[in-house]
Order: structure tokens, then C-alpha cells, then sequence
């Protein structure tokens, strides 16, 4: 890395625009971290030139979908960095679904040299995120986007497996899955498990036998004290309040008795997401 | 609607929210297991039921599909952790599909 004390030398005879003088070598870098599709992000911005020019600028950015890093740096002329925001101008993200960094850094492409984060927040259809001199907030600072999930309808006679995805944390609210008991006479009772992605860390039964030639509707809801059964094959059960699960952990069904006959279905469930670099 | 080749599981690749869904195959079910126990592809340790091992071990698939991504660093776009067996699109399946006016549809069992 080259010594910028050697490079130039700050204008101190100059009257200053702002505290955020940047050299010929410094740029803006945008890193964005998001999960909706379709989004798009502008980023505008003011400068004052050596020479006490106004210049404003916008940029723009279309984000990964997959919650993977994807970083544009911006070329910036010499002076001073009066401010500016990033905002979203497609789709209309959640907070907890698209977040970004705004960096000054030395240089451009994959090399270039992070100097100081200037901003990094979440940003949605209805907040920007101004820079600089606004407070850093980390990616699961916030309350998180409720999402409601369709899950994968497993083969017949298999369970049900659902994965964080890389790049999220989530917050399991509630579970629905329908179990439809083929003719085989069993006393099926499911479990719905979280694990690590190896290890089980929670058990959550129904303590209600499902029996053959049946469809059960099971629900599992934070915050519920025993497993119930209702009218209509409506069968409650319980998962711990606020656990959160981390990218790569997993919600299962395991079914005693289960037969290769029996179908796992409709498989719901409701979760608070944040994302998270991994 | 896509159908994963190594464990039969059905989804959507798009949820209704706009947000993409990762599908990574389940761990054997004791049905899945007592088949496999029954084909000589799984050993018990001595002694050992079936439902028994379903809860003391997890036994994974060989061949299992996980969509996820590696890693949220940049990478070769679409990378995912295990290809498997692979996908294969199908017909909306009518288990699934969006249904007006919103009840609960009717489950039937696929063969």
C-alpha cells in the first residue's frame, strides 16, 4: 500500500466544503447485500471540486437476488464529499432484505484499498440511506422482514426439510404442514426438529397419535405450552420463543411410524429474516 | 414447479414474495431408511431398530441436492453447494398451486 501521507498533502489553505476530503485516488464504493428480486439501487451524491465547483453525481447498481456481495465502485473527482443517499428505485424491498455498505476507497476494481466505511444500513422502497455522518447500523440491527414461505413438498413416505439460506438468519414465528396417513395402520406422531445443518438442537412433538387413512393439520407456533388437538385434525404444538436460526440450519419433520404410503403437504411456515455475511 | 431428481421433492424455485427458494434434500424418513435397511444399503449397529436409528443419527442421502450458495462472497454467479441428481420442471402441482377462494385445498397422496 502506498503511504497517503506521502501521496498529497490535505489543502489546509483551502476554505473547507467538509470534513470528507478525498484525493484523485479515492473513490465511493457501494457493496450491497440482497434478497428480492428485481431490485434496483441509485446512488447520487454531491462533490466541491479543488476549484470550488458543485458537482453532483448518480449512479446506480442492480444487486445479486441470491444474498451474495456485489460490489460497483464509483470514480470521484478530487475535493469534498458534501453527501448523498442510496435509494431504491425497482422492486419495494423490506427492511431486512437489501442491505448496503458506502465505503471510501483507494483505487478501483477487486484491489482497491477500503479506506472508512462512510454508511451501511438496510434500505427499503420507503427509507434511504443518507452518507456520510449517519450511524452504522449492522444487518440484524433491525426488526427484520416477515416472510411467509412456501416449502418443498417432499416424495412419499419422505420428510419435510427446510434450509436457511446462505446470507440470512431467521427468526422461526410458525410451521404448518398437512399429513396425509395412507391406509397402513400406524400411530404416526411427527416431531418437528431444528437442527445445525447436522446436529438437533430442539424436538418439538405432537403428542397426539395421527392415525391411518387421515389428513392431519399440524401447526407449531412459538409460544404454545402443550401439544393440542382440535376439531378437524387441527393439531397445535410448540416451538421455543424468539430462537433464531443461522444460514444453513434446518426445520425438519421427523415422523414416528411414518409409512412410504404417508404424504407430507402444504407446507407453510412464517419467519423473520435478516441478513448476515457468511 | 420443479422436481428434485435425487429425493422426489417438489417447489417453487420463485416464492410468491419475489424471493428465490434453495432446496437441500431431506435426511432418509424410517420409511426411507427401513427400505434401505431392507436393500442392503444401510447396516444397523447389532440389535438396533429402525425407529431407533431415525433418532439417534441423521442419514443423509447419497447424491443429495443443496441449492445453497457457498458463500455471500462473490463467486461464480448461480454456484450452489451439491448439484445432486439435478431438476426437472413440471406442471404447477395442483397440491400447491395458488387456489381462489383461499381454503384449504384438498391433499391427495402422489403416487
Amino acid at each position: 500500500m502506498a503511504d497517503p501521507q506521502s501521496q498529497q498533502s490535505y489543502p489546509m489553505s483551502a476554505n473547507f466544503a467538509s470534513p470528507w476530503y478525498m484525493l484523485k485516488e479515492d473513490n465511493l464504493r457501494l457493496t450491497s447485500y440482497n434478497a428480492l428480486a428485481s431490485v434496483r439501487l441509485e446512488v447520487r451524491y454531491r462533490f466541491v471540486d479543488t476549484s470550488g465547483c458543485l458537482i453532483p453525481s448518480q449512479e446506480a447498481q442492480t444487486p445479486n437476488t441470491d444474498r451474495t456481495a456485489k460490489a460497483s465502485i464509483f470514480i470521484t473527482p478530487e475535493g469534498w464529499l458534501l453527501g448523498g443517499e442510496v435509494f431504491v428505485s425497482g422492486a419495494a424491498p423490506l427492511i431486512g432484505q437489501t442491505y448496503v455498505v458506502i465505503e471510501i476507497v483507494r483505487g478501483v476494481g477487486s484491489s482497491a484499498l477500503p479506506l472508512q466505511v462512510i454508511a451501511a444500513g438496510y434500505v427499503s422502497a420507503k427509507q434511504p440511506l443518507p452518507f456520510p455522518g449517519v450511524q452504522i447500523t449492522s444487518s440484524l440491527d433491525s426488526g427484520g422482514a416477515i416472510r411467509s414461505i412456501a416449502g418443498a413438498t417432499p416424495g412419499a413416505g419422505a420428510e419435510i426439510s427446510e434450509t436457511v439460506p446462505t446470507g440470512a438468519r431467521w427468526e422461526l414465528l410458525s410451521f404448518g404442514a398437512n399429513l396425509v396417513t395412507s391406509g397402513a395402520a400406524a400411530n404416526r406422531m411427527p416431531v418437528l426438529t431444528l437442527d445445525d445443518g447436522t446436529t438437533i438442537y430442539f424436538r418439538g412433538p405432537m403428542n397426539v397419535n395421527e392415525v391411518a387413512s387421515g389428513t392431519w393439520l399440524n401447526y407449531w407456533t412459538q409460544g404454545l405450552l402443550v401439544s393440542a388437538a382440535g376439531p378437524s385434525n387441527v393439531i397445535n404444538g410448540s416451538i421455543p420463543i424468539g430462537v433464531r436460526l443461522g444460514a444453513g440450519h434446518r426445520i425438519r419433520t421427523v415422523t414416528a411410524a411414518i409409512q412410504a404410503g404417508d404424504q407430507w403437504g402444504t407446507v407453510q411456515y412464517l419467519v423473520r429474516e435478516w441478513l448476515e455475511g457468511a | 414447479m420443479v422436481e428434485c431428481q435425487s429425493c422426489g421433492g417438489r417447489y417453487e424455485p420463485i416464492q410468491a414474495d419475489g424471493m428465490e427458494y434453495y432446496h437441500r434434500c431431506p435426511p432418509l424418513s424410517a420409511a426411507e431408511l427401513e427400505q434401505a435397511v431392507k436393500d442392503g444399503r444401510v447396516e444397523l449397529p447389532e440389535g438396533e431398530t429402525v425407529d431407533e436409528a431415525i433418532v439417534r443419527r441423521v442419514y443423509e442421502r447419497a447424491n443429495a441436492r443443496d441449492e445453497n450458495r457457498p458463500s455471500t462472497a462473490p463467486r461464480t454467479p448461480g454456484e450452489i453447494k451439491a448439484e445432486g441428481a439435478g431438476v426437472v420442471e413440471i406442471d404447477v402441482d395442483p397440491l400447491t398451486a395458488p387456489v381462489v377462494p383461499v381454503e384449504m385445498p384438498p391433499i391427495e397422496k402422489r403416487g
